[in-house]
C-alpha cells in the first residue's frame, strides 16, 4: 500500500473510529480504539494496531466472514499492497450505496440475537460488568466463538450491544460492527482491576451513615456489606492464618488477600529494589549498531553510494565560492564598516508606515465588524420597533440601495412561525460580488485639522500698522462728499461735495480752513502731486476749475504754480486754433472775485465733469466727461493750456480714467474691461478682463505692476499685470457695491469703501523677487459711515505719510481712520 | 467667615512729606485693607480732626487695590512688612472758570496765574485777566494762530516780549508793551510752512519754533533794533496781508532741520539751557542741541507726536500721540527702549500734555475725545479724567493745555478756555512765592 493511500485510510478509519466513539460514549467496554488521532500517526506501533483494527472493521463491513477478517489482520503489511485497489473500490462502492444484501443476512441475525438477549436482563452492559467484576480478569471476545455461538453468553454481550444500538440507529447501520477483545497484556489498563465502585475519589466516610457505599457502574447501589463487630474482627483475626497478607479495600468494603506475587513486590518496594522481579537491570547490552564492519552485516543491504562518492552538490558549492573568489566577489576578511554602531530604534516604524515599501508582505485587512443585531432584528420585536403603515410604505418605496434597513421588522410570534429566509441566497451573491468587484482597501483616515486647510495667511498683527480705528471726523458739508484728496504734505485735505462746496481741512485737527462755494455739485478734487507747487482741480458741473490756497503755500510754491497755471494764457488762442476746434473746451480766466479765492483757470466742457486725473509730474490732467464716444476722455497740459483728445474712438461708457504712476501708460476703464494704453506710442498694450459686470473703479499699484479692480457687483480683482489678463484673486466680502479702491503710496495697504458703509483695509505686499506672488490679507472692516438712500462710502483716500485712511460717504461726512 | 478676609499683616508707613510724618514702626492691618483703610489709619496716628486723604506706593507704584490682592498678584509673601510710602492725595480738579471765543482755540499760555494768552484760529492771540477780562486783542497774524508762548514777567521787563505766537501764515510774532500797549514788537520770518509749536527756554532769552516745513528754527528773544527780513510786500506775486507786515522782521539765529514731514511739537530742556526736544509727524522724539546745531538723538515710536513736555524734576519727555498713547521717554537712555511707559486711557489722539510744574510725577494730557487726564506716572491709570461740563462740548476736541503753578488751562475746539484749580499741597511741589 503506497504512502497515500496509508495515509487516507488512516484517516478514514481515524474518522469512522471518532464517530462511532460519540455514538456509544458510554460504553467502555467497546475496545474501539480511542488514541487521539495525532498520536496514532506518531506512534507507529499504535498506528500498526489501530490499522488492523480498522481492516477488522472493514472486513466486518464488506461481508468478510470473521475468520477472513482475522486472517487479513494477521497478514503482514507487505501483503497490503496487492489488495489495495480491491480494498480501495469496495470501501467507495458500500460508501456511496449504503445497505447492500449482506446487511439483510446481518438482520435477520440480530433478530435472532435479540429476541434471546431480551429474556436475561434489559441492560446487558450491566450484565457485562457485572461479569467482569464476578470474575476479576478481562473479558476476551473470541471473534470465533462469536460466529459460531448463538447462546447467550456474558461475553457476547458487547456484540449484541452494538447490534442493537446499530438497529435502532437505523442510517447508520455501516457502523455496526462487532470487535474481538484485545488481549491486554500486562501493560494495557484493562488488566488492572476495575473497582467496582464508581465513586472516585470521594471519601468513604461519607457513605458511613448509608446503606450503601456507593454506586456501581450503572448507578445501581452497592449495599455495604455485613460487618462484624470488633471483636467478630479480632476474631477473625486470630482465626484467620492469611490476616498477615490481607488488606482491607475501603472503596469496596471488603478485605482483599494478597497473593504471593503481590507480597513479593511490596516487599521489594519496601526494600527499595525494582518491583518487578523479572527486571534484570544488568543485563549485557547488545551493540546492535557498531562501528566496526561486521563479517556478516546485520543487514543484506549494499552500502550506500553516497557513503563513499564524494559528494556533486558539496562540489558544486564549494566551485561557486571559488568562483567568487577567484573573481574577487569575495575577499579576505569582511569590511570594516565605519557606520557607528548604534541601533535604530525607528527604522521598523519608518518602513510600516510607508505600506509597500518597507514590507513586500501585503498589509492585512481587518474584516469589517459586523454590526450586533438588534431589537429590531428580532424574530419577535417589541412594539415600538415595528414600522408603522406610512414606514412600511415609504420604506418599500425607497431604492433599495438608500434603504437605512435592508429588512422591516417582523413579529411572527414564536421563533416556530419564522420562515425561511428568501433572499438567503441574494444575498449571499451580492456578497460574493461585492467580495470580488470591490475588494476592500485600507481605509486611510488623515486627521485633518479644518484649520490646516486654510491658506497660511499672516496674523494682522503682524502687519501692522493700517487704520484700524475712527479717530476724527470732518463735519460741516450738506450733501454727499463725492470726492476727497489729501495734499502732497499730508498737512491738508480737499473734499467736494453735491453740496456745491469744495472744502479746505486741517487734516489732524479737522478744522475747516477754507470754503469754495461753486453753486454746483463737484465731483472730484485733486491734488496736484507735483511737490513744487500748490494746486489742484475741481471737476464742478460741466467745467474744471484749477485752484491756488495761496494761503497755504510759501512765496515760492505760489510763485512756481502761478507761473505754471497762467503761463498758457498767452498761448491759449494759438493752441485752440490749430489745434481740431471740433473739441468741445474752452480756458477762460475766472471772473476776479473768483481769482481773489484761488481761482485761477476754467476749462469749460459741454458735459458734466466726472472725473479728473492728474498726471505724476502735474502738469498733464485728464477728464471724463459723461459723454459718449472718444471725446469723453481729454489730456489737458496746464502749463500750454492745451487739450488734446487721445482716442478718436472709444467702445463703450468709459467708467473712469487714470494716469500709470510709473509708465506712459494710461488706464481707460470701460464697463466691463480695463485697456491700457501707451500714450507714447499710441497703442493698446492691455485689456485687462475682471469678468465683473460694472466696474467702478481701479488704481494701481505704487510699483506699477499691479492693479486692482472694484466693481458694483461687489467684487474686488487683483491683476498682476505681469501674469495674465485674468485676475490673479477675486475678492467679494463687500454686501453692496464696491465705489471706490485705493493703494497707499507708502504702505503696503490698500482699501476698498462699499455702499454698505463700509470700509475694508487689505495688505496687500507686492514682492521684488518676480517669483513670489502678491500676498494679500485683509486686515480690517471699517464702519461709522451711516448709509444714506443706499449710497454709503463714496471715496477713500490714503494719507500719502502715515498708514491713515481717509473716507467720504453719502452722510456728508469725512471720516480719518488711524 | 473667610479666613484670607480676615488675614493680617504687618506694614510701615513711611512718607517724604515732613508735616504728615509718623512713628516708623511696624503696625499690624488687616489684609484686605485698601487706600481709604489705610488712609484711615494714617490720619487716626496723625491726630487729625478733618481727614487728609493720602495715596500709598507700594515699590513705587499706587496701591490701586487690597494689600492681600498686591502681594497675591506680585507673588510676595505675606509674612514680610511690606513698607508703604504715602503721599498727600490730589484732590480732583475744579473748574473755575470758562471764557469763550468765538473761534477755536488752538493754544494757551499762562503768562502768570494772573495773565494768560490764548492762541485762536481767527488768527488773533488774545490776552486775559484773571477776572474773564480780555485785556487786548492783538491782530496781527493773517491766518490761523497755532501756537503761543509765555515769557515769564520777570524777564518780559527785559526784553518787554510777553508772549511769542506762531500761525499757519508762516510768522511767529513777539508781542509786548510799546508805548503802553500792547502790540507786536517783530515778526520772526524764515519758515516756509506753517508755525506748529512755539517754545521760551527757562532764561527767557530765547524761543525755538518747529514748523510744518521739517524745520525747527531758533530765534534770540530781543527785540531787533532794525528789520532783519525784507518785508513781505516785496514778494512779486499779488498783493496780500501777510502777517506782521508793518513789523520789523527777525532772521533765525539757527535752523533745525532733520525731521522728515511736519514738526508737530518742540519744547526746551528746563535744566539745560541749550537743549532742545521736538517731534514731529516722522513719528521721531529728538533732541537738538541749539547752540551747534546738531541732531544729538533720535528715538522713534509708531505714532506721529503732537504734543511734547520736558520735566526737569523727572528728566523724561511726555509726548502726546495719535494713537491715543501718551508716552514718557527718557532722553538719556541709548538702549534703544526710549519709551519708558506708555500711558493709555485716552478714546483720540493727544494733542498736548504738560507736566505740572516742579513734579516728577504729575502730567496732564488733552485729547481729541474732549477730555483732559491726570496721570502719576507711578499708576498705570489716570489720577482723573476731566470732562467738558456742557455737553455741547463732550465731542469737542481739546487741543491746547497748560499747567501753571496750581492752574490747569485747556482749550479747544468749543472756543472755551476752562481754567481749573488743582491741588498744590500735592507731593513735593515747592512752595510757591506769592505773586
Amino acid at each position: 500500500m503506497g504512502a497515500a493511500g496509508r495515509s487516507n485510510q488512516r484517516k478514514r478509519s481515524a474518522a469512522h473510529r471518532d464517530e462511532v466513539a460519540e455514538e456509544f460514549p458510554a460504553s467502555s467496554g467497546i475496545d474501539v480504539p480511542s488514541e487521539p488521532e495525532a498520536s496514532s500517526d506518531e506512534d507507529d506501533n499504535v498506528e500498526e494496531g489501530d490499522f488492523d483494527a480498522t481492516l477488522r472493521m472493514m472486513a466486518d463491513d464488506q461481508g468478510f466472514g470473521s475468520d477472513e477478517a482475522e486472517d487479513f489482520a494477521a497478514q503482514d503489511s507487505d501483503e497490503d499492497a496487492e489488495d489495495e485497489d480491491e480494498e480501495k473500490s469496495e470501501i467507495h462502492s458500500s460508501d456511496i450505496d449504503g445497505a447492500s444484501s449482506e446487511e439483510d443476512e446481518e438482520d435477520e441475525v440480530e433478530d435472532e440475537e435479540e429476541s434471546s438477549v431480551s429474556d436475561d436482563d434489559k441492560n446487558p452492559l450491566l450484565v457485562r460488568a457485572a461479569s467482569r467484576s464476578t470474575e476479576g480478569q478481562e473479558t476476551v471476545v473470541d471473534s470465533d466463538e462469536e460466529a459460531e455461538n448463538s447462546v447467550l453468553d456474558g461475553k457476547d454481550i458487547d456484540r449484541l450491544t452494538i447490534n442493537d444500538f446499530g438497529r435502532d440507529l437505523g442510517s447508520w447501520k455501516e457502523y455496526r460492527k462487532t470487535l474481538p477483545q484485545i488481549d491486554a497484556g500486562y501493560a494495557s489498563d484493562s488488566s488492572t482491576e476495575e473497582p467496582v465502585n464508581t465513586i472516585g475519589n470521594v471519601p468513604i466516610e461519607w457513605y458511613a451513615d448509608s446503606l450503601h457505599i456507593g454506586y456501581d457502574i450503572d448507578g445501581k447501589r452497592i449495599m455495604r456489606p455485613a460487618t462484624g463487630d470488633e471483636l467478630d474482627k479480632f476474631l477473625d483475626n486470630m482465626d484467620n492464618p492469611d490476616v498477615f497478607r490481607t488488606a482491607r479495600d475501603e472503596i469496596n468494603q471488603q478485605n482483599v488477600k494478597l497473593s504471593e506475587e503481590e507480597i513479593d513486590i511490596i516487599r521489594r518496594i519496601q526494600g527499595g529494589s525494582i518491583p518487578d522481579a523479572d527486571y534484570n537491570p544488568y543485563e549485557d547490552t547488545v551493540e546492535w549498531f557498531t562501528s566496526q564492519t561486521m563479517q556478516t552485516p546485520l543487514t543484506a543491504a549494499q552500502p550506500s553510494k553516497r557513503g563513499f562518492v564524494p559528494s556533486k552538490w558539496e562540489h558544486n558549492r564549494v566551485m561557486k565560492i571559488v568562483r567568487a573568489i577567484r573573481q574577487g566577489r569575495i575577499t579576505r576578511g569582511a569590511p570594516v564598516s565605519t557606520a557607528p554602531q548604534y541601533f535604530d530604534l525607528w527604522a521598523d516604524a519608518e518602513a510600516e508606515d510607508s505600506v509597500g515599501t518597507g514590507r513586500r508582505q501585503r498589509e492585512r485587512l481587518a474584516a469589517p465588524r459586523t454590526v450586533l443585531p438588534t431589537h429590531a432584528e428580532s424574530y419577535h420585536p417589541p412594539g415600538e420597533y415595528l414600522p408603522t403603515e406610512e414606514e412600511k410604505r415609504k420604506w418599500l418605496e425607497q431604492d433599495p440601495d438608500y434603504r437605512k434597513r435592508n429588512f422591516l421588522p417582523h413579529d411572527f410570534g414564536t421563533l416556530r412561525t419564522v420562515p425561511g429566509y428568501d433572499r438567503f441566497i441574494q444575498e449571499r451573491f451580492q456578497r460574493c460580488l461585492d467580495l470580488y468587484l470591490a475588494p476592500r482597501m485600507k481605509k486611510k483616515v488623515s486627521h485633518l485639522d479644518p484649520e490646516e486647510l486654510m491658506p497660511k495667511l499672516p496674523d494682522p498683527r503682524d502687519l501692522r500698522p493700517f487704520p484700524s480705528r475712527e479717530s476724527l471726523v470732518y463735519l460741516g458739508h450738506t450733501g454727499r462728499v463725492r470726492s476727497i484728496s489729501v495734499d502732497p504734505t499730508g498737512m491738508w485735505l480737499l473734499s467736494g461735495s453735491d453740496d456745491g462746496t469744495v472744502r479746505l481741512w486741517e487734516l489732524i485737527t479737522g478744522r475747516c480752513a477754507k470754503i469754495w462755494d461753486f453753486k454746483d455739485t463737484v465731483y472730484r478734487v485733486a491734488w496736484c502731486p507735483s511737490q513744487d507747487s500748490c494746486i489742484f482741480a475741481a471737476a464742478v458741473g460741466s467745467r474744471v476749475v484749477i485752484v491756488i490756497p495761496s494761503d497755504l503755500c510759501d512765496d515760492n510754491r505760489l510763485l512756481v504754480s502761478e507761473e505754471l497755471v497762467k503761463a498758457g494764457f498767452g498761448s491759449a488762442a494759438a493752441a485752440e486754433t490749430d489745434d481740431d476746434s471740433s473739441l468741445p473746451v474752452s480756458w477762460d480766466m475766472p471772473t476776479s472775485t473768483e481769482q481773489a479765492s484761488g481761482m485761477h483757470v476754467s476749462i469749460a466742457m459741454h458735459r458734466t465733469v466726472k472725473s479728473v486725473t492728474w498726471h505724476r509730474r502735474g502738469d498733464y490732467l485728464a477728464t471724463l466727461t459723461s459723454e459718449e464716444g472718444g471725446s469723453s476722455v481729454l489730456i489737458h497740459q496746464i502749463s500750454k493750456h492745451k487739450s488734446q483728445r487721445p482716442f478718436r474712438k472709444l467702445k463703450g461708457a468709459v467708467q473712469h480714467i487714470k494716469f500709470h504712476p510709473t509708465r506712459p501708460w494710461f488706464l481707460v476703464t470701460t464697463q466691463r474691461y480695463v485697456r491700457i494704453y501707451n500714450l507714447m506710442q499710441q497703442s493698446l498694450i492691455k485689456t485687462l478682463q475682471p469678468g465683473v459686470k460694472w466696474i467702478s473703479s481701479v488704481d494701481v499699484h505704487p510699483q506699477g505692476d499691479n492693479v486692482i479692480v472694484g466693481s458694483y457687483d461687489k467684487k474686488l480683482s487683483w491683476f498682476d499685470l505681469d501674469l495674465s489678463m485674468k485676475p490673479y484673486r477675486s475678492i467679494r466680502y463687500h454686501s453692496q457695491a464696491i465705489r471706490q479702491v485705493q493703494f497707499s503710496r507708502k504702505f503696503p495697504l490698500f482699501a476698498t469703501a462699499s455702499d454698505d458703509g463700509t470700509i475694508q483695509v487689505y495688505h496687500g505686499m507686492v514682492y521684488q523677487d518676480l517669483n513670489q506672488n502678491p500676498l494679500v490679507v485683509p486686515l480690517k472692516i471699517l464702519r461709522g459711515h451711516e448709509i444714506r438712500n443706499s449710497l454709503g462710502v463714496l471715496d477713500c483716500q490714503f494719507h500719502p505719510i502715515q498708514p491713515w485712511l481717509l473716507s467720504s460717504g453719502a452722510d456728508g461726512t469725512i471720516r480719518l481712520w488711524m | 467667615m473667610d479666613t484670607a478676609s480676615e488675614a493680617q499683616m504687618q506694614i510701615r508707613l513711611v512718607t517724604k512729606q515732613k508735616k504728615y510724618e509718623v512713628p516708623d514702626t511696624a503696625i499690624v492691618v488687616p489684609q484686605q485693607l485698601q487706600r481709604y483703610g489705610l488712609s484711615e489709619i494714617v490720619n487716626h496716628l496723625l491726630g487729625h480732626e478733618t481727614p487728609v486723604p493720602f495715596d500709598f506706593l507700594a515699590d513705587g507704584q499706587f496701591l490701586r487695590e487690597s494689600i492681600g490682592s498686591y502681594l497675591k498678584e506680585r507673588g510676595q509673601s505675606a509674612e514680610n512688612i511690606l513698607t508703604l510710602e504715602y503721599v498727600e492725595s490730589m484732590l480732583p480738579p475744579t473748574e473755575i472758570a470758562s471764557y469763550s471765543h468765538d473761534d477755536w482755540i488752538s493754544s494757551v499760555a499762562a503768562i502768570s496765574t494772573e495773565r494768560f494768552v490764548v492762541g485762536s484760529y481767527d488768527g488773533v492771540v488774545r490776552v486775559w485777566d484773571a477776572q474773564n477780562n480780555c485785556e487786548s486783542e492783538l491782530r496781527g497774524h493773517s491766518s490761523a494762530v497755532k501756537c503761543v508762548a509765555a515769557v515769564a514777567p520777570v524777564a518780559a521787563k527785559k526784553s518787554r516780549v510777553e508772549a511769542v505766537s506762531g500761525s499757519q501764515d508762516r510768522t511767529a510774532i513777539a508781542w509786548g508793551t510799546k508805548g503802553g500797549k500792547r502790540r507786536a514788537l517783530y515778526a520772526a520770518r524764515g519758515h516756509t510752512d506753517s508755525i506748529e509749536a512755539v517754545a521760551v527756554n527757562a532764561g527767557n532769552t530765547h524761543f525755538v519754533t518747529a514748523s510744518a516745513d521739517s524745520t525747527i528754527r531758533f530765534w534770540s528773544l530781543a527785540t531787533p533794533s532794525h528789520a532783519e527780513t525784507e518785508q513781505p510786500s516785496a514778494a512779486p506775486a499779488v498783493k496780500r496781508q501777510r502777517g506782521g507786515a508793518d513789523v520789523p522782521g527777525k532772521a533765525a539765529i539757527g535752523t533745525l532741520s532733520g525731521h522728515v514731514g511736519a514738526v508737530s511739537s518742540v519744547c526746551f530742556d528746563a535744566s539745560h539751557e541749550e537743549q532742545v526736544f521736538s517731534g514731529g509727524w516722522d513719528h521721531s522724539l529728538r533732541t537738538w542741541d541749539v547752540a551747534s546745531g546738531v541732531n544729538v538723538a533720535t528715538s522713534l515710536c509708531d505714532a506721529v507726536v503732537l504734543g511734547l513736555a520736558h520735566s526737569p524734576a523727572s528728566r523724561l519727555v511726555a509726548t502726546g500721540n495719535t494713537d491715543r498713547c501718551v508716552r514718557l521717554w527718557d532722553p538719556r537712555a541709548n538702549d534703544g527702549s526710549a519709551v519708558s511707559l506708555r500711558l493709555a486711557s485716552h478714546r483720540g489722539p493727544v494733542t498736548s500734555v504738560a507736566w505740572a510744574p516742579g513734579s516728577a510725577h504729575l502730567l496732564a494730557s488733552a485729547s481729541h475725545d474732549s477730555s483732559m487726564k491726570i496721570w502719576d506716572i507711578r499708576s498705570r491709570t489716570p489720577l482723573y479724567t476731566v470732562m467738558p461740563a456742557r455737553d455741547a462740548d463732550k465731542s469737542k476736541k481739546l487741543l491746547a493745555l497748560d499747567w501753571h503753578r496750581s492752574l490747569l488751562l485747556a482749550g479747544g475746539e468749543s472756543g472755551s478756555l476752562r481754567i481749573h484749580s488743582v491741588n498744590s499741597q500735592y507731593e513735593d511741589a515747592p512752595a510757591m512765592p506769592q505773586s
